[in-house]
């Protein structure tokens, strides 16, 4: 379960339970914004602009999670004066609020270059590289979620290390399409919004990476953020 | 951390049989820094405070096992005079405590038992010491008013004043604020703060944010031993036990 590893109740009944909102609020804001991506990856690979306009309509939604989350942390901080695990959460949870927001608007721009693609009517390409990348990116993201909700330190580090591979990928993306473009300069403007969405794809995985790192802080007390690989902590699973 | 100011070593204290409150206590204290001493009621705190001045002693059937060194030699040698030892360990108490006289005989009565007489230096440093007390301003145009007529907050920024007329080396406070409103509190917690720079201060309190606040170290105490001692942030951040984890964050089992 999210937070302390040991399940003991706060003598205040009324702080457990302010604490236990905001556990569930942010894995709502999880899994909202997981849906917002999911949506729009494929309002973009099935060029579906219904589903585009809906993943755009939601983000009101991430918006507004965003502001009530922020809202309990500034409450608690104001009025319970949390120490140890509870302030570990609560400022782990201000961050990876932040992150989450960001994927959420990173998945409305990946929409918004859907609806450009369909309304150009280019049925040209086929999102290689989208589709080489999304998937990772998917993925990562739903393990730094489940790395949340678990408490799953392991998991987190595991993400936080394999940031680099999905960096590689999104290189190796672009230089693909640098060279489509070069060889058919009609296809550049198909390209350049495939270009959009690719680097919407990648910062996603950035604030996957981020949420890992959150995470570690919240259950060790370390911040492992601007580690090289060599300098990352070493912890055997429990 | 430098060379300790204080170093307790494997000390236990009982009054009488079957009556243990410290067991096995280890602990050393930095050098003009804030320690703050946290647990629960019956933990040991107070009494652990008492023992860095022997005032512990006038407790019937006190018995003190281990040693406390200060500056390097034992405060239970046979050639320690423990008015002398109160003297350059102060001690403040929950309760402001000034002596039924006027202001400026409650600065100097530490002075005087000291035997200054001069007229001139007692006025300097009782003058000193209300300024270091951050109560000077306060008092300049009253100091033959009787200290009773001082408000709470201000009676205990006295008996701070008293506490270091007499230039202690180590300040210990047991409770300091708890008598207090928020403001004299925090005017309390800014005087500590001052302080450490000519003090090395001990401070015992129920308040753990007061603790976070004005504390460099902090130990945490449960049954009569140290649970847990640590810089302050990191304690009140990371803590290694689980108890002091559930204690800080007010849970429990």
């Amino acid at each position: 379960m999210l937070g302390n590893e040991h399940q003991k109740q706060h003598i205040s009944g009324q702080f457990n339970s302010e604490l236990e909102t905001l556990k569930n609020d942010i894995l709502a804001m999880g899994g909202l914004v997981e849906s917002q991506l999911t949506l729009a990856v494929a309002a973009l690979l099935e060029k579906n602009s219904a589903k585009a306009l809906l993943v755009i309509e939601n983000d009101q939604s991430v918006n507004a999670l965003e502001r009530r989350i922020d809202q309990e942390c500034a409450r608690i901080l104001a009025r319970r004066q949390p120490a140890a695990g509870d302030l570990r959460l609560v400022l782990a949870v201000l961050k990876i609020n932040l992150n989450l927001e960001r994927v959420g608007d990173e998945a409305a721009k990946i929409a918004k270059q859907a609806k450009v693609i369909v309304e150009s009517n280019d049925s040209g390409s086929q999102f290689v590289q989208l589709r080489q990348l999304a998937r990772p990116v998917m993925r990562t993201l739903r393990q730094s979620l489940d790395a949340l909700a678990r408490s799953d330190v392991m998991l987190a580090l595991q993400i936080v290390r394999e940031d680099v591979s999905l960096d590689t990928l999104y290189g190796e993306a672009m230089r693909a399409l640098i060279k489509h473009m070069q060889a058919n300069p009609v296809a550049i403007g198909t390209v350049l919004n495939e270009l959009w969405a690719l680097k919407a794809l990648e910062r996603i995985g950035d604030h996957a990476s981020n949420v890992g790192e959150q995470v570690i802080y919240m259950v060790k007390g370390q911040d492992v953020r601007h580690l090289t690989a060599g300098e990352m902590p070493v912890w055997h699973s429990e | 951390m430098t060379q300790p100011i204080i170093e307790i070593k494997d000390l236990a204290l009982s009054y009488g049989p079957q009556q243990a409150v410290l067991n096995n206590i280890q602990l050393s204290l930095e050098r003009n820094s804030v320690t703050a001493i946290i647990g629960a009621s019956g933990s040991g705190k107070s009494s652990l405070l008492r023992c860095l001045n022997r005032l512990v002693e006038l407790t019937p059937n006190a018995r003190i096992t281990g040693d406390i060194m200060f500056e390097g030699e034992s405060i239970f040698g046979a050639r320690v005079d423990p008015t002398i030892l109160r003297q350059r360990i102060g001690m403040v108490f929950q309760k402001p405590n000034p002596f039924p006289m006027s202001i400026f005989e409650n600065v100097a009565y530490g002075l005087r038992l000291a035997g200054e007489k001069s007229p001139r230096v007692l006025q300097e440093k009782v003058e000193q010491a209300l300024l270091a007390a951050a109560l000077w301003d306060e008092v300049r145009d009253r100091l033959d008013a009787q200290a009773a007529v001082l408000s709470g907050g201000q009676q205990q920024r006295l008996v701070i004043a008293r506490a270091i007329a007499v230039e202690p080396e180590v300040l210990l406070l047991d409770e300091p604020a708890s008598s207090l409103d928020p403001i004299s509190t925090l005017r309390i917690e800014e005087l500590i703060y001052r302080l450490k720079q000519d003090f090395t201060i001990v401070v015992v309190t129920h308040n753990m944010q007061q603790a976070a606040r004005v504390s460099d170290w902090a130990a945490f105490m449960h049954d009569g031993t140290i649970v847990e001692y640590d810089n302050t942030t990191t304690l009140f951040t990371n803590p290694r036990e689980v108890r002091t984890e559930d204690y800080i964050t007010g849970r429990f089992g």
